[in-house]
């Protein structure tokens, strides 16, 4: 009655066809999360924010009109013109200009940043996830320490003994920023680590780091992605923020908050400068979250238990 | 002779309210190239025992014997090796498989594990002939789960754990979460596979008239204990256990013209802190003071196991 | 509403239901003219594979839907009145948990978890029956007893996470008896329970037809709980009806192929798994259903004129209709 049941071996299986067949359908995991990413207008209008700021970040020095710590002081808090389109700030160094090699300085934070932290906080929470035990209680505890610390106030403690520069504050702002990812990642661990897929693996013989790599890796990545892209704006800020106060990159390397923090001194005179460099972070920070919103959707769609 | 053998096997774990003795003190043997059905309801260990022969969970004490050898503290590499010739079937397949890999791929790790294949085309006939067995296509090599239909998962699962061709399956309702007509037809080629590959089955299920259909040998268990075990037409035709008996009765069969009875009432009671003596003496019609003082041992009564009073 | 219905009057009419889901992906043909006639005292099984639309139908009587519904043609009516035409407020106030009464699978969903068992039947009690606290009392007490509660008083102080599934669901059938409900709808209430919890659940069931004469609305996907409570069967595929008869009848003498094929299919009634036989093929999205009568790609009597027109449910003896071209060939 069954025309689809077949014995082991018995039918001869044309391999080559089959194959071919194959890679005429195959439509590849990440076609269908962009497919689902493009959905979302919203996530594509600041992926389209994003690349212009990474390609003004990188091509800073051939599309910025002048060299951005080149001052004038015959030409101080000026208003936009042609020569400076938006203006000149309190030493007559282009606004334009700052804002651009500001973008490097915001990306390489944000990126670098999340990079290492997100890389210290997802080993240590896996291995806090899948061990358990006491060694996960030392890891959670040592979260919970680092949690108790408040940020700024331990940045700046942390940028002022380590001196000024771009790496105090990426090593500030990452010290806080690890304990998030490792939390993330734990709690994702927990919540497969009763899912049958893992005890299958171990009855089909996979060894233990196969199954952390290969099983619950890949499961947790979409939520590490996606927490990626909210922090990448948060260490923008903090980064922003120390600068504001102060420590970390100083003139004149232009960076946004620098630029907030001068800028607002002689906001009565010309408020361009602060609004101008205010909304660089404003704008940044948005198009991250928006992209991470679009990322959430596309990468998390109805795996588990879906129709 | 026996493939599969626990001896005086025990599981406990640990829980707010107390140790709940799910797996408590069984002795039971799987033999080669048979179906082996374990029923019973939940809470009784069935789902535990069959983990525990697998050592997916570690026992708590006793043994476990694979193919005359003792296994029961193999670990590390010598356990992996011998997971070539184990395998379980989950009864969800929705969570047995992992969202982020495609049939290929589940397919491809047993195989590169256990060092099955020498060349990928010969991996590749290999996948769709089982594919083909379970009456998928290879289009489905690319497909992730979500893709598939229960029945197909399901499918998959079973492909995935006879891909190694093993010796000793255990199916764990392997066909609840689908509908019958899916069901009879994912019975229809575990039968056929054991067949083709005199695997042996140990097939838990709570349900019975599946059981009756499909197994050789038949054990029931209750709160942790094994309490008759023996040749399943047997059992089914008289059935000597009073839980056994009651158990029965209790199963509706699809015949408007035969009606259940109700013959258990009460509760299954917990496994946590079971009762002392005989675990079904609470809601036993039959029970004396003896049962309520003294644990029954297994012993062979008409040509079966029995763990009862009454048959001393 | 009147309530001079007696035995064997039709309390609960389906007629011609059309139901269509938006979704996404397209729209999903849910329910495609069904027929259903719950009579007074009657127990009317609905048995179905996965997406047949055996329990949109029951949802859709009590105007459960979710919002991307759309009810596409048909009635349904309770003694008379068309309950599709209610509002919302009448319905809970009227119909729901008053004259018609649910439970599902999983009852700890449908109980507050924040109130004990006992307080929750003495709202209904109190609402329906008497206002006097002593005497509401007594009667959750009485309900509880009924539904064969061991020692009610301890059930009346628990919480529903103190309760077993079994328990928590005859806690479900007490609330529903306190409501003195004239219908019961019960979608695959003992599935989640044990052979000998649902033995016992069946029976209280079944006792409360003969001394209420309750009429029940019984959804389920186990043919052999089908055959053990109820008196008349309707067989859906597809959101289709495909055989409606007498559960004697039906197990007897089954007309249509894929009853046959789904009474085949069920352990119990094969003793060894070679003579189970199986229906080819799968179930149909119902976003782009086959046409004519749906069950035709899977069918082994299917001609052209099965892809063509859909077939009527025809009576073919008393009581026993069937929705098929060839059901006289079908053996």
């Amino acid at each position: 009655m069954t025309k689809d049941d077949s014995y082991f071996g018995e039918k001869e299986i044309d391999l080559e066809k089959e194959i071919e067949d194959l890679k005429k359908k195959e439509t590849s995991q990440i076609e269908l999360v962009w497919l689902r990413f493009k959905r979302n207008k919203l996530a594509l209008f600041g992926l389209g924010v994003l690349l212009m700021l990474i390609i003004v970040a990188i091509f800073a020095p051939i599309l910025a009109p002048h060299d951005p710590i080149k001052t004038d002081i015959y030409n101080t808090r000026a208003y936009p013109s042609l020569e400076h389109p938006l203006g000149t700030d309190q030493l007559g160094r282009d606004t334009l200009s700052r804002l651009m090699y500001g973008a490097r300085i915001a990306l390489l934070i944000g990126l670098l940043v999340v990079f290492v932290s997100g890389g210290i906080g997802v080993t240590l929470g896996l291995i806090a996830g899948t061990k358990g035990g006491w060694i996960d209680e030392v890891i959670m505890r040592t979260v919970d320490a680092f949690l108790a610390f408040p940020t700024l106030i331990f940045g700046l403690a942390l940028a002022t003994s380590l001196g000024f520069g771009l790496y105090p504050v990426i090593i500030a702002v990452g010290l806080v920023m690890w304990t998030r990812f490792a939390r993330i990642t734990r709690g994702e661990v927990l919540s497969i680590k009763n899912e049958m897929f893992i005890e299958s693996a171990e009855a089909i013989g996979e060894s233990k780091t196969h199954i952390v790599l290969r099983y619950f890796l890949p499961n947790i990545l979409p939520s590490i992605v996606v927490m990626a892209t909210i922090q990448i704006p948060w260490a923008i800020l903090a980064a922003a923020a120390l600068n504001y106060l102060g420590v970390g990159i100083q003139p004149p390397t232009s960076s946004w908050g620098e630029m907030v923090k001068s800028g607002s001194v002689y906001m009565q005179f010309n408020p361009l400068l602060v609004t101008v460099s205010g909304m660089a972070i404003v704008i940044t920070v948005l198009a991250f979250n928006f992209v991470g919103d679009g990322l959430r959707d596309a990468l998390d769609p109805v795996r588990r238990g879906g129709k | 002779m026996n493939l599969v053998e626990t001896e005086n096997l025990k599981k406990f774990f640990d829980s707010k309210k107390g140790t709940v003795k799910a797996v408590n003190d069984v002795s039971i043997n799987v033999i080669k190239g048979e179906t082996l059905g374990v029923v019973g309801e939940s809470g009784c260990g069935k789902t535990t025992l069959g983990r525990t022969i697998l050592k997916l969970i570690k026992p708590t004490s006793g043994k476990i014997y694979f193919d005359g050898k003792d296994i029961t503290n193999l670990d590390g590499e010598d356990m992996r090796s011998l997971r070539k010739k184990m395998n379980i079937v989950f009864q969800d397949p929705v969570s047995a498989l992992n969202p982020q890999m495609t049939v290929y791929d589940h397919l491809n790790r047993p195989l590169v594990i256990h060092n099955m294949v020498d060349s990928e085309e010969e991996k590749l006939r290999r996948m769709v002939d089982i594919l083909n067995t379970m009456g998928l296509k290879a289009e489905h090599l690319i497909r992730y789960p979500h893709e598939l239909s229960g029945g197909q998962k399901q499918r998959v699962c079973i492909a995935r754990a006879l891909c190694l061709e093993p010796d000793f399956l255990v199916l764990d309702e392997p066909t609840s979460a689908l509908d019958v007509s899916v069901q009879s037809k994912i019975l229809k080629l575990l039968d056929r596979a054991k067949r083709k590959f005199k695997v042996s089955y140990m097939f838990i299920s709570h349900n019975i008239n599946l059981v009756r259909a499909i197994s050789d040998r038949l054990g029931v268990m209750y709160l942790g204990k094994l309490v008759e075990i023996g040749d399943s037409t047997d059992i089914f035709n008289e059935p000597k256990h009073p839980y056994t008996q009651a158990l029965f009765k209790s199963v509706p069969q699809p015949d408007p013209d035969e009606k259940v009875e109700a013959p258990l009432t009460g509760q299954v009671p917990s496994p946590v802190n079971p009762p002392e003596g005989c675990a079904f003496a609470p809601r036993c019609p039959r029970s004396q003071s003896v049962c309520e003082r003294d644990n029954p041992d297994l012993i062979e009564a008409y040509g079966r196991k029995i763990a009862c009073h009454r048959y001393k | 509403m009147s309530s001079d219905i007696h035995v064997g009057d039709p309390l609960l009419v389906i007629e011609d239901l059309k139901l269509e889901f938006k979704t996404e992906e397209g729209t999903v043909k849910a329910l495609d003219g069904i027929n259903i006639t719950v009579k007074k005292g009657e127990i009317h099984g609905v048995i179905g594979e996965t997406g047949c639309g055996k329990s949109v139908t029951s949802l859709t009587t009590l105007g459960l839907l979710d919002n991307n519904a759309r009810i596409r043609g048909g009635e349904v009516l309770y003694k008379g009145v068309n309950l599709l035409k209610m509002n919302d407020e009448d319905l809970r106030q009227k119909i729901r948990g008053n004259e018609i009464s649910m439970i599902f699978q999983n009852p700890s969903t449908s109980l507050n978890p924040v109130y004990t068992a006992g307080e929750q039947i003495k709202e209904s009690v109190v609402i329906y029956q008497s206002d006097d606290k002593k005497e509401a009392q007594k009667l959750v007490l009485d309900e509880l007893d009924r539904v064969k509660l061991p020692d009610p008083e301890d059930v009346y102080d628990k919480y529903p996470h103190e309760l077993s599934g079994g328990m928590q669901q005859r806690v479900m059938i007490a609330m529903m008896l306190a409501c003195n409900s004239n219908l019961l709808i019960a979608d695959e209430p003992t599935t989640a329970l044990d052979v000998s919890i649902q033995a016992q659940f069946l029976k209280i069931l079944r006792g409360l037809k003969e001394s209420r004469d309750l009429s029940i609305l019984y959804i389920t996907h186990d043919m052999a709980v089908i055959s053990e409570i109820c008196d008349v069967v309707t067989v859906m595929y597809g959101g289709q009806i495909a055989e409606k008869a007498d559960v004697h009848e039906l197990f007897k003498n089954p007309k249509h192929p894929y009853t046959i094929g789904l009474i085949h299919s069920v352990p119990g009634v094969m003793e060894s798994i070679e003579e189970f036989e199986t229906i080819p093929g799968t179930v149909p999205r119902l976003i782009n259903p086959p046409s004519g009568c749906r069950f035709h790609p899977r069918c082994e009597y299917a001609r052209e004129i099965c892809k063509e027109k859909k077939p009527e449910l025809e009576e073919i003896e008393k009581d026993h209709f069937v929705a098929c071209h060839f059901w006289e060939e079908v053996e």
